[in-house]
């Protein structure tokens, strides 16, 4: 049962992700490939935070928020600059020089050796170190930011990002000042990322650098594709199907010596398989 | 969406919730009650795979030539790629699906994320790692020879060359931080002074300018403290800058797969195989042991043996078996003589060797 609540927990964190990367990429049509420089900059904030000093869990969350909402103000207005490709370079950029700063930032981050020791959260008494208790929080977050980027995509506000996404040159025409509504939809995202963030640090007890790599971005940027972009319900599958796929592949009976590699061949046939009969995704409204 | 394409992904979603919810709920009473289940994670697959491998075929060996026992005992393995999400839930699935009594892991990231897991669960745990984190708690082992028995090492190889000058090239860790930090200590009662030290970052490819501060120190030997791929080149642009100076290590040689590149260097290692052991591995596998190989190997035995030592007839526990592995001193391990000492840290000796032919050789032997 704990491995199921473990995969579920998992789900939940990565489902998160997807939601939020969502709104930039299938909503707003900017292909951001920098998700999991802000995913770790909640998760390191935490980690500091509950290692170093005597602050809780929730206030190093708001810390990492307020952290994440600072630099993505600064990195998103120097997007503002850049389009199409040039766009995805940027973020692509951004993602590496963050890593660098976790790889190398020696004394507030423990750079390869990682943070180890993360203290669960506890509120009210209730312990969140059960893993039941666990999922309930990370899923309470989840219903927050699910519903917050549905209220987000339904409002004129989402409509406006939906128009960028077609024609960014009409909708300027009409007036909307575009830069704004793409920096204000990035700065949410992100925020939404650092919250996934820091319930990631919490739950694994440990983090270090290599958990936000440019591949963990390309992960999150795959749940989406595969779930279906622009679709909100999309991303949920995509988290379904790219955390649950590798561990019913762990039942297969391989033998011990070609398991692991035979494992990836098929989840690498899966995925083939998926994009060539649907390439807009699961449930997808929009194409890159 | 279509009507169709909603019950395709129903009817997978479901298959998949189903399909594991089956093997995690699934009676296991099939399996004997005094079956020892070993959980192995290990990266099976992407750059270090090749290390993985090394420690599954020393594990296999091991189980081979264990003789006769009065358990029995299983070994599972599982894939992580070295990735802390999926080290957790390796560990998750050893524990709740395949009900293992202990878990070896590979790493010092796979030991911190599995460490709690373990503590929490009562399993015992051994992690092939340097941090010493991954110790902490009572059913946390680890067995990787210590910074400070290495150091020791490297300076009587030094004293017994002659070499006064020691240069050094370290990347911006912790780990090569704290190494250094214990050279210069055990360097002060001796007569060998560091004359350059040099420092890059993880990720850096240009280490000219660095090579050339350090050109006219007049080190007779540099201590290059780097993993791969910053070694690789950080030894090639020396050798295009003209320097010949023989270079030296702590373990960082044989986590390289261009040990040509190191051909004639000696170096200092974690303790050094047995020659039994590497014969086994060798008839084995036509490789010689990678890294972590005999710890591996050395692991499964010292659970093996703390196991058969638990008197009675029921199934040893988790306390029982620590309490036997915090007992063991002059065990026979494949690292030479092994003790557990009482932060759970499993002592073994380092070794000096030299790349020969492409291969790791120990020098004296």
């Amino acid at each position: 049962m704990e491995y199921l609540i473990h995969l579920a927990i998992l789900f939940v964190i990565y489902a998160t992700l997807g939601v939020s990367l969502n709104l930039v990429v299938g909503y707003t049509g900017l292909l951001s490939v920098t998700h999991a420089a802000f995913y770790g900059i909640g998760a390191y904030t935490t980690a500091i935070f509950l290692t170093k000093s005597g602050v809780g869990f929730f206030s190093s969350l708001v810390s990492g928020i307020v952290i994440v909402v600072v630099i993505s103000f600064l990195v998103g207005v120097v997007l503002s600059k850049f389009k199409g490709d040039y766009y995805a370079l940027v973020t692509f950029g951004f993602n590496a020089i963050i890593f660098a700063v976790f790889l190398n930032w020696q004394n507030l981050t423990n750079g390869s050796l990682g943070v180890p020791g993360i203290s669960r959260p506890e509120l009210f008494g209730i312990n969140f170190a059960n893993n039941f208790n666990f999922l309930i929080l990370a899923l309470i977050f989840f219903v927050l930011v699910y519903f917050a980027s549905r209220f987000i995509v339904n409002s004129s506000f989402g409509r406006v990002l939906k128009a960028i996404r077609e024609d960014e040159t009409a909708i300027a025409v009409f007036g909307y000042k575009t830069l704004s509504f793409k920096l204000v939809v990035f700065i949410i995202s992100a925020a939404m990322a650092a919250v996934a963030g820091s319930l990631f640090a919490s739950y694994i007890t440990f983090i270090d650098p290599s958990s936000f790599q440019l591949t963990e971005s390309m992960f999150i940027l795959a749940i989406i594709i595969l779930g279906g972009l622009g679709n909100l319900r999309g991303s949920i599958l995509g988290a379904l199907f790219l955390i649950l796929l590798p561990e019913i592949l762990r039942f297969v009976g391989f033998s011990s010596d070609i398991d692991a590699q035979m494992r990836q061949v098929v989840y690498g046939i899966i995925l083939i398989l998926l994009m060539l009969y649907r390439p807009q995704g699961l449930i997808g409204e929009y194409k890159l | 969406m279509k009507q169709s394409t909603k019950w395709i992904i129903g009817v997978i979603v479901a298959v998949a919730v189903v399909a594991i919810g089956y093997f995690v709920l699934k009676d296991s009473s099939d399996i004997s009650a005094k079956t020892i289940k070993i959980g192995v994670i290990a990266p099976m697959t992407g750059d270090l795979a090749f290390m993985g491998e090394g420690i599954r075929d020393a594990i296999l060996i091991a189980k081979e030539n264990m003789g006769n026992t009065k358990n029995r005992y299983e070994v599972i393995f599982e894939d992580d790629q070295l990735d802390a999400k999926m080290s957790a839930s390796a560990a998750n699935k050893l524990l709740s699906v395949d009900k293992v009594d202990a878990f070896v892991t590979f790493s010092s990231v796979t030991g911190n994320v599995v460490a709690p897991i373990a503590e929490q669960n009562k399993a015992v745990h051994f992690g092939i790692a340097s941090d010493s984190n991954v110790a902490k708690g009572k059913y946390n082992f680890i067995h990787w020879t210590p910074p400070s028995e290495e150091n020791k090492v490297l300076i009587a190889e030094l004293q017994r060359r002659g070499i006064r000058k020691l240069g050094i090239f370290k990347g911006n860790a912790p780990g090569a931080i704290a190494v250094i930090d214990d050279l210069k200590e055990q360097l002060k009662d001796t007569n060998i002074e560091v004359v350059t030290e040099q420092v890059f970052n993880s990720g850096e490819k240009d280490f000219r300018t660095i090579i050339a501060k350090s050109k006219d120190s007049g080190s007779e030997i540099y201590l290059l403290l780097a993993f791969s791929p910053e070694l690789e080149i950080l030894v090639k642009q020396m050798r295009e800058t003209g320097i010949t100076t023989p270079i030296t290590s702590i373990e960082n040689f044989e986590m390289s797969e261009q040990l040509d590149l190191f051909e004639g260097e000696w170096y200092v290692n974690s303790a050094d195989p047995t020659a039994d052991f590497i014969n086994k591995f060798n008839t084995k596998t036509d490789k010689s042991p990678t890294l972590g190989a005999a710890n591996a190997y050395d692991i499964f035995n010292l659970i093996v043996a703390a196991n058969e030592k638990v008197e009675g007839t029921s199934k040893p526990t988790s306390d029982q078996v620590v309490t036997e592995l915090m007992k063991i001193t002059n065990f026979s391990g494949a690292l030479g003589n092994l003790s557990v000492n009482e932060d759970g840290i499993i002592v073994s000796k380092a070794a000096v060797r030299i790349i020969k032919d492409g291969k790791p050789v120990t020098v004296g032997n």
